[in-house]
C-alpha cells in the first residue's frame, strides 16, 4: 500500500476522471441542489484521501458494500491545480484505488472540490 | 418515520443529550422556554429542536467507519459542546445550519446563504475551527477559536443576515 509520499503519477492524464464515495450524511441541500459537504474531501486519520480512477473501475465496484452512498467525479487536472498528487494504490477488490495527497485547506481545497465535483451516482440514502 | 416513533425520538432527543451533561442549565428545556417567550424566540427554539433531533439521530445511528473511509463514530462530548455552541448562535433572520458529522467524530455546522458560506467545526470540547467566505466581496476568514472568543463566531454568523 502506498504511503502518500510518492510523486504525482504523470501516467494519469489531466482529463482522467477521479471518483470518490460520499456518504449520505455528507450531502447537503443548497439552492443549487444536493451537493457534497466540503468535509467529505479530507484525508483519513492515517492516510491521504482515497479515490478511484474511473476509467479502470465501475460505479458498482466504487460503491462496494455501500449501495446507499453517492459517487462524485472530478478531473485529475482539477485536483492537481489544487495542489494534489495522484498516487496509484491498488487494494484488494479495487485495483483502480488512488491516493490524493497534498494539503487540503478548507477554502483552498475542500470547498472548491465540493463545488466542482459532480454526482456520478446520487446518494440514495440521503435523508433531508 | 411514523408518529409514534417520531414522538419517541423527540423524547429521547430532548432528554438524551441533556441528561448526559446539563452544563449549568445551558441545554435545559426549562431554561430555554423560560427565556424565550416571544415569537422570534420560539422560532429560534424550533430551529434548536430540529438541530437537537438531527444530532441525536447521528449519535444514535453512526458507527466507526460510517463514511466507508474509517471515520470515527460521533463523539458525545463533541456533540454536547456543539449543541451548547449552536444554541447561542441561532437567529430568526438566518436559516438553521446543516448539521454534518466529521470523520474525526466531531460535528460541523454549515450555512450557505447566497454568496456567503460559513463552517464551524467542533474539534474539541472548547475548540472550534471556523471558515467564512463571501464570494461577492472576496472576504475570507479561516481561524480556530475557543469559547473565550465566541464573539468572533457571532460576528461571522451576523454576516449571514439578509442585506437590505
Amino acid at each position: 500500500m502506498a504511503d502518500g509520499d510518492q510523486a504525482d503519477d504523470k501516467t494519469i492524464p489531466d482529463e482522467a476522471v477521479i471518483w470518490r464515495r460520499v456518504a449520505p450524511d455528507q450531502a447537503k441541500p443548497t439552492d443549487e441542489g444536493l451537493i457534497p459537504t466540503p468535509s467529505a474531501f479530507r484525508d483519513s486519520s492515517d492516510s491521504p484521501m482515497s479515490a478511484i480512477l474511473a476509467a479502470d473501475s465501475t460505479t458498482e465496484r466504487a460503491l462496494g458494500e455501500c449501495p446507499d452512498n453517492g459517487v462524485v467525479g472530478i478531473t485529475a487536472g482539477e485536483l492537481r491545480a489544487l495542489g494534489q498528487r495522484l498516487i496509484r494504490d491498488p487494494v484488494d477488490g479495487e485495483p483502480a484505488h488512488l491516493l490524493v495527497a497534498g494539503p487540503k485547506p478548507r477554502g483552498g481545497f475542500q470547498k472548491r472540490v465540493s463545488k466542482a465535483a459532480t454526482w456520478v451516482v446520487y446518494p440514495e440514502g440521503h435523508r433531508d | 418515520m411514523n408518529a409514534e416513533l417520531r414522538s419517541e425520538v423527540t423524547y429521547y432527543s430532548t432528554t438524551g443529550i441533556q441528561f448526559i451533561e446539563p452544563a449549568g442549565g445551558v441545554l435545559s428545556d426549562d431554561a430555554l422556554i423560560a427565556s424565550r417567550d416571544t415569537d422570534e424566540d420560539l422560532a429560534v427554539e424550533r430551529q434548536a429542536e430540529a438541530i437537537r433531533l438531527k444530532m441525536q439521530d447521528l449519535l444514535d445511528r453512526l458507527e466507526d467507519g460510517w463514511d466507508s473511509y474509517g471515520a470515527r463514530a460521533p463523539q458525545r462530548h463533541l456533540f454536547v459542546a456543539g449543541l451548547r455552541l449552536i444554541e447561542g448562535l441561532l437567529h430568526t433572520d438566518i436559516a438553521a445550519p446543516q448539521v454534518i458529522p466529521t470523520n474525526k467524530g466531531g460535528v460541523q455546522f454549515e450555512w450557505n446563504v447566497g454568496s456567503r458560506e460559513l463552517e464551524i467545526e467542533v474539534v474539541g470540547a472548547d475548540r472550534f475551527e471556523v471558515f467564512f467566505e463571501d464570494e461577492s466581496t472576496g472576504e475570507t476568514v479561516e481561524d480556530e477559536v475557543t469559547s473565550r472568543k465566541l464573539g468572533v463566531l457571532s460576528a461571522l454568523v451576523n454576516k449571514l443576515k439578509p442585506t437590505v
